[in-house]
């Protein structure tokens, strides 16, 4: 059992870096689509928000529902995103996390220009977030299995 | 009234919606306009007269109990007006206004930022926004009818001075003319550009067009015309404050289409009705038989006078050359001395 716990807690903190490379990949992805909506169509953030909600391939990104549902419910823009986000927190560093958190604030006063601008900037940073995720779970997803393995042995060979 | 008062404050900072919200019965009545402007006591337009409003929601000479303003409450009334997304309204803040849910024109004004070729490209520091109230009067359009449409349904120009009630009467004319029962079942085509006469939310129209009526909402005038004349074989096309000679041009090509145009125009009074270059051109294209003058903002939607276009473009051409062509009675020598 000892074994089993310490393993297993190997695997989820090996399952973090893999979670956490996905929800920047998603994120990526969000930021594309409101690029894209915003040149094209100069959409409001909250009906971008509600066109997100309803894809199924950002499902690592929960705050973006309940962001939804709380602009339905009658929160402002902004307010209902930083709620979220913080509600419903996704798996990113202290970096990442506050860029997320002043993407309602930053973006809803600036010009179409602006905004692009912007979102090309929040890109590039997740795409220099996301490959640093990626080497980090190669360099470590493996290792904390094995760490959790060996540690199991260690404690189930003491305890006997 | 109330909702309508009520749906065009929606957008307005926290503080500020719930006095205007609970303001007395009478004053939510009068009201066809709110000035919002930065550290400045909020302003109201009604009946023709401007008045601060209180803190309590009432009338107020008093600048001391006053309800002002802030800097933040005003940024925060145009980003709420945006929706949190600037850039979905940016054409509409450098034209001047953005029109909220109910066909409400809120007219946004600030700092200009213009580009090397000197066209404006947007705004900043927004210092004052007017909220006009778009209010549905059924049957303002009455007496409009009865003294323009008494013979028969033809080109009407109606000219009045800002706030005189010309897109009230617009919409409820256009009501009369396509509904079926209670009006003449004429296909009618609304040229809505601002989003006023129609006020379209989710395909559906808010105010009553009428029911043979087609809603062209965002349209540049020019595209519009075309538009209609091409895919929807309207029998009366309807649009608003035609400014410029694009537009002009653009009524023109429909002049001889055998189409009736309704269309508003602004003119202060007579003397503005026959002085400015803008009308005349109007006038000259063939578009209109009659042309209505409103009185103004203390009688909306309430006829000074009804003229014949030939009467107008007589007067100013007297005016212009001292000539006795005589009212109805257009010489031609004078237009040729004109063009001369």
């Amino acid at each position: 059992m000892v074994w089993l716990a310490a393993s297993a807690i190997g695997m989820m903190i090996a399952a973090r870096f893999s979670r956490r490379e996905k929800t920047l990949e998603q994120l990526i992805s969000f930021v594309s689509m409101t690029e894209l909506e915003i040149s094209h169509y100069s959409l409001v953030f909250s009906e971008i928000v509600e066109k997100a909600a309803n894809e199924k391939s950002y499902d690592c990104l929960l705050f973006i529902p309940l962001c939804f549902e709380k602009i339905m419910n009658g929160t402002d823009f902004p307010k209902a995103w930083k709620e979220s986000i913080t509600e419903k927190l996704p798996e990113l560093s202290k970096s990442d996390e506050k860029k997320l958190l002043s993407f309602g604030d930053v973006l809803s006063s600036c010009d179409k220009e602006g905004v692009l601008n912007v979102l090309s900037y929040y890109k590039k940073t997740f795409d220099e977030s996301l490959f640093e995720a990626k080497e980090a779970r190669k360099k470590y997803a493996k290792l904390c299995v094995a760490a959790g393995v060996f540690a199991g042995g260690v404690i189930f060979m003491t305890l006997i | 009234m109330m909702e309508r008062f009520d749906s065009a404050v929606n957008f307005i900072a926290e503080r500020i919606k719930k006095v205007l919200k609970s303001a007395d019965p009478t004053v939510k009545e009068s009201v066809t306009e709110i000035r919002l402007r930065a550290n400045l006591p909020v302003v109201a337009v009604g009946g023709g007269e401007s008045f601060m409003v209180s803190n309590f929601g009432k009338k107020t000479d008093e600048t001391n109990d006053a309800l002002v303003c802030s800097k933040a409450e005003l940024d925060d009334s145009f980003k709420r007006l945006c929706n949190f997304s600037v850039h979905s309204f940016q054409n509409s803040i450098i034209n001047g206004f953005i029109t909220v849910e109910g066909g409400h024109r809120v007219g946004i004004v600030g700092t200009a930022v213009c580009g090397e070729n000197g066209k404006m490209t947007s705004l900043r520091d927004i210092s004052s926004l007017n909220v006009r109230i778009a209010r549905e009067f059924r049957n303002s359009s009455d007496e409009i009818f009865e003294r323009a449409f008494f013979e028969k349904i033809s080109g009407l120009l109606i000219a009045g001075p800002p706030s005189s009630g010309k897109t009230t009467v617009l919409r409820d004319l256009s009501r009369r003319l396509s509904d079926f029962k209670s009006g003449c079942g004429k296909k009618v085509c609304v040229i809505d550009e601002r989003g006023e006469i129609a006020a379209m939310k989710e395909k559906v129209p808010l105010n009553d067009v009428g029911i043979n009526c087609d809603v062209l909402t965002g349209y540049p005038k020019e595209i519009a015309v075309q538009t209609a004349l091409k895919t929807m074989s309207p029998e009366v096309i309807i649009c608003d404050e035609i400014s410029t000679d694009g537009e002009i041009d653009a009524l023109s090509q429909g002049a001889n289409s055998g189409t009736v145009f309704v269309a508003t125009v602004h003119a202060a009074g007579f003397d503005d009705l026959v002085k400015r270059r803008q009308i005349e051109k109007l006038l000259e294209i063939g578009c209109f038989e009659n042309v209505v003058l409103l009185e103004g903002a203390k009688n909306p939607g309430k006829i000074s006078e009804c003229y014949e276009v030939g009467e107008i473009i007589d007067e100013i051409y007297r005016r212009r050359f001292g000539l006795a062509c005589g009212v109805g009675n257009r010489n031609d020598d004078c237009r040729s001395v004109f063009k001369a």
